[in-house]
């Protein structure tokens, strides 16, 4: 039996009343942006020793932003903490593949409007019995021309089920979070440039944007360089002189196929080291 | 707790398959051409001369024999309220180091209009924060544009000798909130090398904070 119980989300907010002044800010400050995080799963319950996936859905009023695991130039990323019973497995979050935001001056930002996805991957023991609890505990930056920043928890009760049980419920989401490179067909990259450079090849894509992830775009030397071609789109992405030794460029990406269909996101990574 | 309201420009410019442009992409002023950065971490820093709200010059050059912390500022930024206001990590901070040597100067790169710009609003903030350091005017933002300077605050340190050590955040801590544990205060860290005569081991980290209002 599905028990859902969410617990929305708006940080009260209120202008600064007391500080030195909010400059650029209408008079009486504006609304506050509301953001209602719930947590959801794709099962009405669980089965012991079954991994499943739960998402955290931020659900953002329209005209406000929030940002990505990689906020870009500003921002704050958008962050979940997730609680399990003891002894259950838990990966992630995985984020959803952003949109890319600029702002005067050309700081580039990434993030979502309208919805933003977190998902995890949890794993019951195969001995677990009883209702399980997760707590998502989740925290934000919300922007449009000011921004503020937001908190709140939401929480879920899955109950075990005993026979045939049925995932799929958050397919949709999941095709928002990055898959290996290697499903698109004859996706290959390559490192250049003493590892400093990493070219990706997809194929029949006829667009592509890239995402690069935290660390990585810190020490790039420019954007992301993308060529089309009568075969598809080569994507490259190069460091800086002085970035780290070890460091390659990395991060998600969105590949739109040649003649429609829907976009595809994956991750965009080195491939993996081979013997000289 | 935290109430808190930023003019952060970041108007979303919507990608191919983002959904229509929000209201306030109209408003939004347009992009200024992109100026490749002049500042990169072990090269000489780019030199400027800028005025502080007090009608004092200040040329970069003219402080070479001394380390230098450049702070990009807004007074009106939530991140550097939280900074500056009680209990902040710039409360007292920039004192500790101008008395040890160090030139602290706060720069403001904001155009005319714009959030927490101008003379006058920064000679009230300097008050308001008690702030012992110059605050420079960039009203153009072309110092903001030589050194890539992305929010506020977003910290630069030079050594005596002339020479970029340092471009990044603050700390690991927005708004207090440490990203990962252990708290790390990069400016600290930097200039506690400097004063032993030690190379800053991490001389970029990814700013944080309210973008600058060019």
């Amino acid at each position: 039996m599905l028990t859902l119980l969410t617990l929305l989300a708006c940080s009260p907010v209120r202008p600064n009343a007391d500080g030195p002044g909010d400059g650029g800010v209408a008079a009486g400050g504006p609304r506050p942006p509301r953001v209602e995080v719930t947590l959801v799963a794709e099962a009405k319950g669980y089965a012991p020793g079954q991994a499943m996936w739960l998402a955290v859905q931020y659900d953002i009023q329209k005209d406000w932003h929030l940002y990505w695991s990689n906020p870009g130039d500003t921002g704050l990323p958008t962050t979940a903490a997730l609680t399990a019973p003891e002894g259950w497995g838990v990966e992630g979050p995985d984020y959803a593949a952003p949109h890319r935001f600029v702002s005067p001056g050309e700081l580039v930002s990434f993030g979502y409007s309208d919805s933003a996805t977190l998902m995890f991957r949890v794993t019951p023991p195969a001995e677990a019995a009883g209702d399980a609890v997760f707590t998502a505990a989740a925290r934000w930056l919300a922007c449009k021309e000011i921004c503020v920043p937001g908190e709140a928890t939401a929480s879920l009760s899955l109950s075990p089920i005993h026979g045939a049980w049925t995932g799929g419920g958050l397919d949709a989401q999941l095709g928002l979070i990055p898959l290996p490179m290697a499903i698109w067909p004859g996706a290959t990259a390559r490192l250049d440039d003493g590892a400093r450079s990493l070219s990706v090849d997809l194929p029949g894509a006829a667009e592509v944007e890239v995402f690069p992830d935290a660390e990585t775009w810190l020490h790039l030397a420019g954007p992301p360089q993308v060529a089309s071609s009568a075969r598809g789109q080569l994507v490259r992405l190069t460091l800086r002189p002085d970035a780290p030794e070890g460091l390659t460029p990395r991060g998600v990406m969105r590949a739109t196929p040649k003649g429609g269909g829907n976009a595809q996101v994956l991750d965009f990574y080195a491939p993996p080291s081979t013997p000289e | 707790m935290l109430s808190l309201l930023i003019a952060l420009a970041c108007a979303p410019k919507p990608a191919a398959e983002a959904p229509a442009p929000p209201a306030v992409d109209a408003a939004a002023p347009a992009p200024a051409a992109p100026v490749a950065a002049e500042a990169v971490v072990g090269q000489a820093a780019p030199d400027f001369t800028l005025t502080d709200v007090t009608g004092a010059s200040h040329t970069l050059s003219a402080y070479k024999g001394k380390t230098v912390v450049l702070e990009w500022f807004n007074p009106d930024c939530p991140f550097v309220k939280y900074a500056h206001g009680q209990g902040g990590p710039l409360v007292g901070l920039p004192k500790t180091w101008i008395d040890q040597g160090v030139v602290w100067l706060a720069i403001n790169s904001g155009a005319e209009g714009k959030q927490g710009a101008g003379k006058e609003r920064n000679a009230a903030a300097v008050g308001e924060y008690g702030m012992v350091n110059p605050v420079l005017i960039d009203a153009d933002g072309a110092v903001g544009r030589r050194y890539a300077a992305k929010t506020t605050p977003h910290m630069f340190i030079i050594d005596a000798q002339g020479v970029l050590v340092y471009d990044g955040a603050l700390d690991n801590a927005p708004l207090g909130k440490v990203e990962a544990e252990p708290r790390q205060d990069h400016v600290v860290a930097a200039l506690t090398a400097l004063a032993a005569g030690q190379p800053v081991a991490q001389g970029r980290t990814q700013p944080y904070g309210c973008s600058v209002k060019y």
